[in-house]
């Protein structure tokens, strides 16, 4: 039995080192939006959506803070983040667990707490993930471009239209003039209402923003927050959710954590298409963010 | 739990593991248990179901070969063929003949509002009931004894390697070889480690790789030209043939590893020179099946009608066949299309007898694959479609082509992805070739120095790494 066993590994080494050998030399490009998140290490987090993934600076958030650093921004989207098992999960995974003094700001957008009626959610980008440290991230690679050789097709090049940091967060670059910002930002305030419009706050991904806050607690200051967004999206997901600030003040308040409904604020920030602040908004807020959390 | 997921590699090991550190005698109870474990990561809901199958056709079978009383013995065969065929036709095909009625009721001016069941199907399903009820009948007929344990006899019916997508295998050759002891054998287990290799290799490099191109085509047939539809249609039908039979090369090579032959389900299907001897060649546990509980009773109990007989025993069979696939037009219309090849040639079989006699061996030969070969291609372009009308679009398009605009553009980002999956066709078209010579599967090359021998098995496992397509959706023939 052991014969055959290595012998499996003795022919399955040529495409070990083969793997290797090329995820360390072609992993310096664009892979994919979220790869930096994997890759970098913080003892303290953000968490949640695109928003949060686009919008919060963490040198910035962290500024003059006593918290551990560094933070690491680990929000990806509202398709692939909500508050579930499977984010649950990717969290507990890559929180370095000497944490004792971090700060975790966890951002609420109501599409990450609700589900569609008409669509099952999809498993989360990290479901199958095992490994959520190290860079190269090999076995992230290995999933997440596939077929696996057109990584050196790649060659190391970069993707003009977005820019993932080493801190993760994900600067998207696009066209700024005001009517491409206003277009975009039309079409996606169209494509949330008609989300809006097949979804309800689901209690399960209440629960497990609870538990999320439960886990993070036990590694420092949790803090909730509602980031701003173009005032018309904000006003179809209030519309859209009316409950939604009774239901964060009310897990702010059995939770004994602050929330920061910064949704108020749209009028003060720009945003690259209605739904994410734009780069120089990104830096406002999150000073603004830092102010908030230094004051608390 | 898929064939080609790490979670599979890692289950199979364990179990491999364990299953020769264990004594020969219990080693079964381990494989059910492994079966059982398998079946649940898939919905651990639709357990009850199986079981519940699983239990009534055992006992009935006991019951069945017990009595002495014919009408009895009749009744046993009926409640266990339905009380497993009732849940299967309700998964399978209840919304469809819900939706239908209301359909035509709608047509005659007749509101229905139909009761839809929202529930998925069970996994492997198809499979497992039409295996239940061939041992069903086997024990009728006497042609198989009813199995006493009920451990065995569940194993039999759940046992991983087949459990999702067959091969639908018949009491006489799996359960005698669930009551022997399987030892421990060196190159058994070898050679189901690389049947499994090849497996994966026909999924995650040429199947995969097809779809990407087949389902872009298939889902948006409006927005192609006629040549990348006709591409995509005889990509189709490599796709589908490197995915069941991948599958199967896997499940095979799993059950090999463990000590069990399972029935062989595709045997070099492309050189079929008609009909008949395709379906000798493709999916040949389903048409095994049908033949033996469908085919032969028909045109038994209907031999007086001569000719017609047959004529009606071929057109219950393959459309039976087609329904099998799914609760769809398109499915009844291949299988009736096959039906209607297959009388065509048995009427036609004095013409043909007389253009082989006539004709230059080899033209006929291969005049006679390509027919077949077309034929198939055609009637997968209906099976593949979600409505007819997708498919004659589809089929139109064949009359639309400009052999002078072919060229790699055509393909826009997947060129190179075109020219890989050539290649590996090639390939796989080869090593069938070259393994047909010889009686064993994939045993010829041992023949070969062992340098040159270790240095492919390290190639395969570098290509199927560096060059498979990881989707992480079913084999294609899970989902019947």
């Amino acid at each position: 039995m052991i014969k055959i066993f290595a012998k499996i590994l003795l022919f399955a080494l040529p495409a070990i080192i083969a793997v290797v050998i090329t995820a360390d030399k072609y992993d310096n490009g664009f892979i994919d939006f979220h790869y930096s998140k994997i890759t970098g290490e913080g003892k303290s987090l953000i968490i949640g959506t695109s928003r949060a993934s686009q919008g919060l600076i963490p040198e910035i958030v962290m500024q003059d803070t006593h918290f551990d650093s560094p933070m690491l921004n680990y929000a990806f989207t509202s398709y692939n983040s909500p508050y579930n098992k499977e984010y649950y999960r990717a969290i507990e995974m890559k929180l370095d667990p000497s944490t004792k003094n971090g700060i975790f700001i966890l951002e609420i957008d109501p599409l990450a707490i609700s589900e569609n009626e008409n669509e099952k959610t999809p498993s989360h980008l990290l479901s199958q993930q095992y490994i959520f440290h190290g860079d190269p991230n090999y076995e992230y690679l290995y999933r997440n471009v596939n077929p696996f050789y057109t990584l050196i097709l790649r060659n190391n090049e970069g993707n003009p239209n977005c820019l993932p940091h080493k801190d993760g967060r994900l600067e998207i670059i696009l066209n700024d003039s005001p009517a491409k910002t206003t277009e975009r930002a039309n079409e996606k305030l169209i494509a949330i209402k008609k989300e809006i419009s097949h979804c309800k706050i689901s209690d399960e991904k209440v629960e497990w923003l609870k538990k999320t806050i439960d886990l993070l607690k036990k590694h420092g200051k949790v803090i909730l927050v509602r980031i701003p967004a173009w005032q018309p999206i904000i006003d179809a997901e209030n519309k859209g959710f009316p409950n939604l600030n009774k239901i964060l003040n009310e897990i702010s308040t059995t939770q004994e954590i602050p929330y920061f409904d910064c949704s108020t604020f749209a009028l003060k920030y720009a945003y690259i298409d209605g739904n994410h602040l734009n780069q120089e908004s990104s830096k406002l807020f999150s000073k603004e963010l830092n102010h908030l959390i230094l004051s608390h | 739990m898929v064939f080609n997921s790490i979670h599979y590699l890692f289950f199979i090991s364990v179990v491999f593991v364990l299953y020769f550190l264990l004594p020969a005698k219990q080693r079964w109870k381990l494989l059910l248990a492994a079966s059982v474990y398998f079946y649940c990561t898939f919905d651990i809901k639709f357990l009850v179901l199986i079981a519940f199958s699983i239990f009534t056709s055992f006992f009935l079978a006991i019951k069945s070969e017990e009595t002495a009383d014919e009408s009895k013995k009749k009744l046993f065969l009926h409640l266990a063929i339905w009380s497993s065929a009732l849940i299967l036709a309700v998964f399978k095909y209840y919304n469809f003949f819900a939706e239908s009625g209301t359909e035509l009721f709608a047509s005659m001016g007749i509101a229905v509002s139909p009761l839809l069941i929202k529930i998925g199907l069970p996994i492997g399903l198809s499979f497992y009931t039409f295996q239940i009820i061939g041992y069903s009948l086997d024990v009728y007929y006497g042609v198989s004894k009813a199995e006493r344990k009920l451990g065995i006899y569940s194993l039999y019916i759940l046992f991983f390697p087949k459990l999702i997508a067959g091969p639908i295998e018949q009491s006489q050759n799996l359960l005698p070889q669930l009551h022997k002891e399987q030892n421990f054998d060196y190159n058994r287990i070898t050679s189901g480690i690389k049947l499994i290799a090849w497996g994966l290799f026909k999924k995650v490099c040429i199947a995969d790789r097809l779809s990407v191109f087949v389902d872009m085509v298939f889902s948006s047939p409006e927005q192609y030209s006629g040549l990348q539809s006709i591409i995509a249609c005889y990509f189709l039908v490599f796709m589908v043939y490197t995915d069941f039979s991948g599958y199967t090369d896997m499940a095979v090579g799993a059950a090999r590893i463990f000590g069990f032959n399972l029935i062989r389900n595709f045997n070099r299907p492309f050189i079929s020179q008609n009909l008949t001897e395709f379906w000798k060649r493709w999916h040949i546990s389903l048409y095994t099946w049908c033949y033996e509980y469908i085919y032969n009773p028909l045109s038994f109990n209907y031999r007086n009608w001569k000719q017609w007989g047959i004529i009606l025993a071929i057109f219950a069979t393959l459309t039976f066949s087609g329904l099998w696939h799914g609760a769809a037009l398109t499915f009844i219309i291949y299988g009736v299309l096959h039906a209607i090849g297959l009388t065509a040639e048995y009427f036609l079989s004095p013409f043909r007898a007389k253009m082989k006699s006539t004709l230059p061996s080899l033209f006929y030969k291969y005049v006679s694959i390509a027919i077949t070969f077309h034929f198939f291609l055609f009637t997968l372009i209906i099976f593949k479609s979600d409505t007819l009308s997708e498919a004659f679009y589809i089929i139109e398009s064949f009359t639309k082509i400009n052999i002078s605009q072919f060229g790699l553009y055509l393909f826009g980002d997947y060129k190179i992805e075109f020219l890989l999956s050539f290649v590996f066709v090639f390939a796989l078209l080869g090593m069938e070739y070259w393994q047909s010579k010889t009686d064993n599967y994939l045993s010829f090359h041992l023949k070969l120095p062992s340098f040159v021998r270790w240095s492919a098995y390290a190639l395969m496992i570098l290509i199927v790494v560096y060059f498979g397509v990881i989707k992480s959706n079913e084999f294609v023939y899970a989902q019947f």
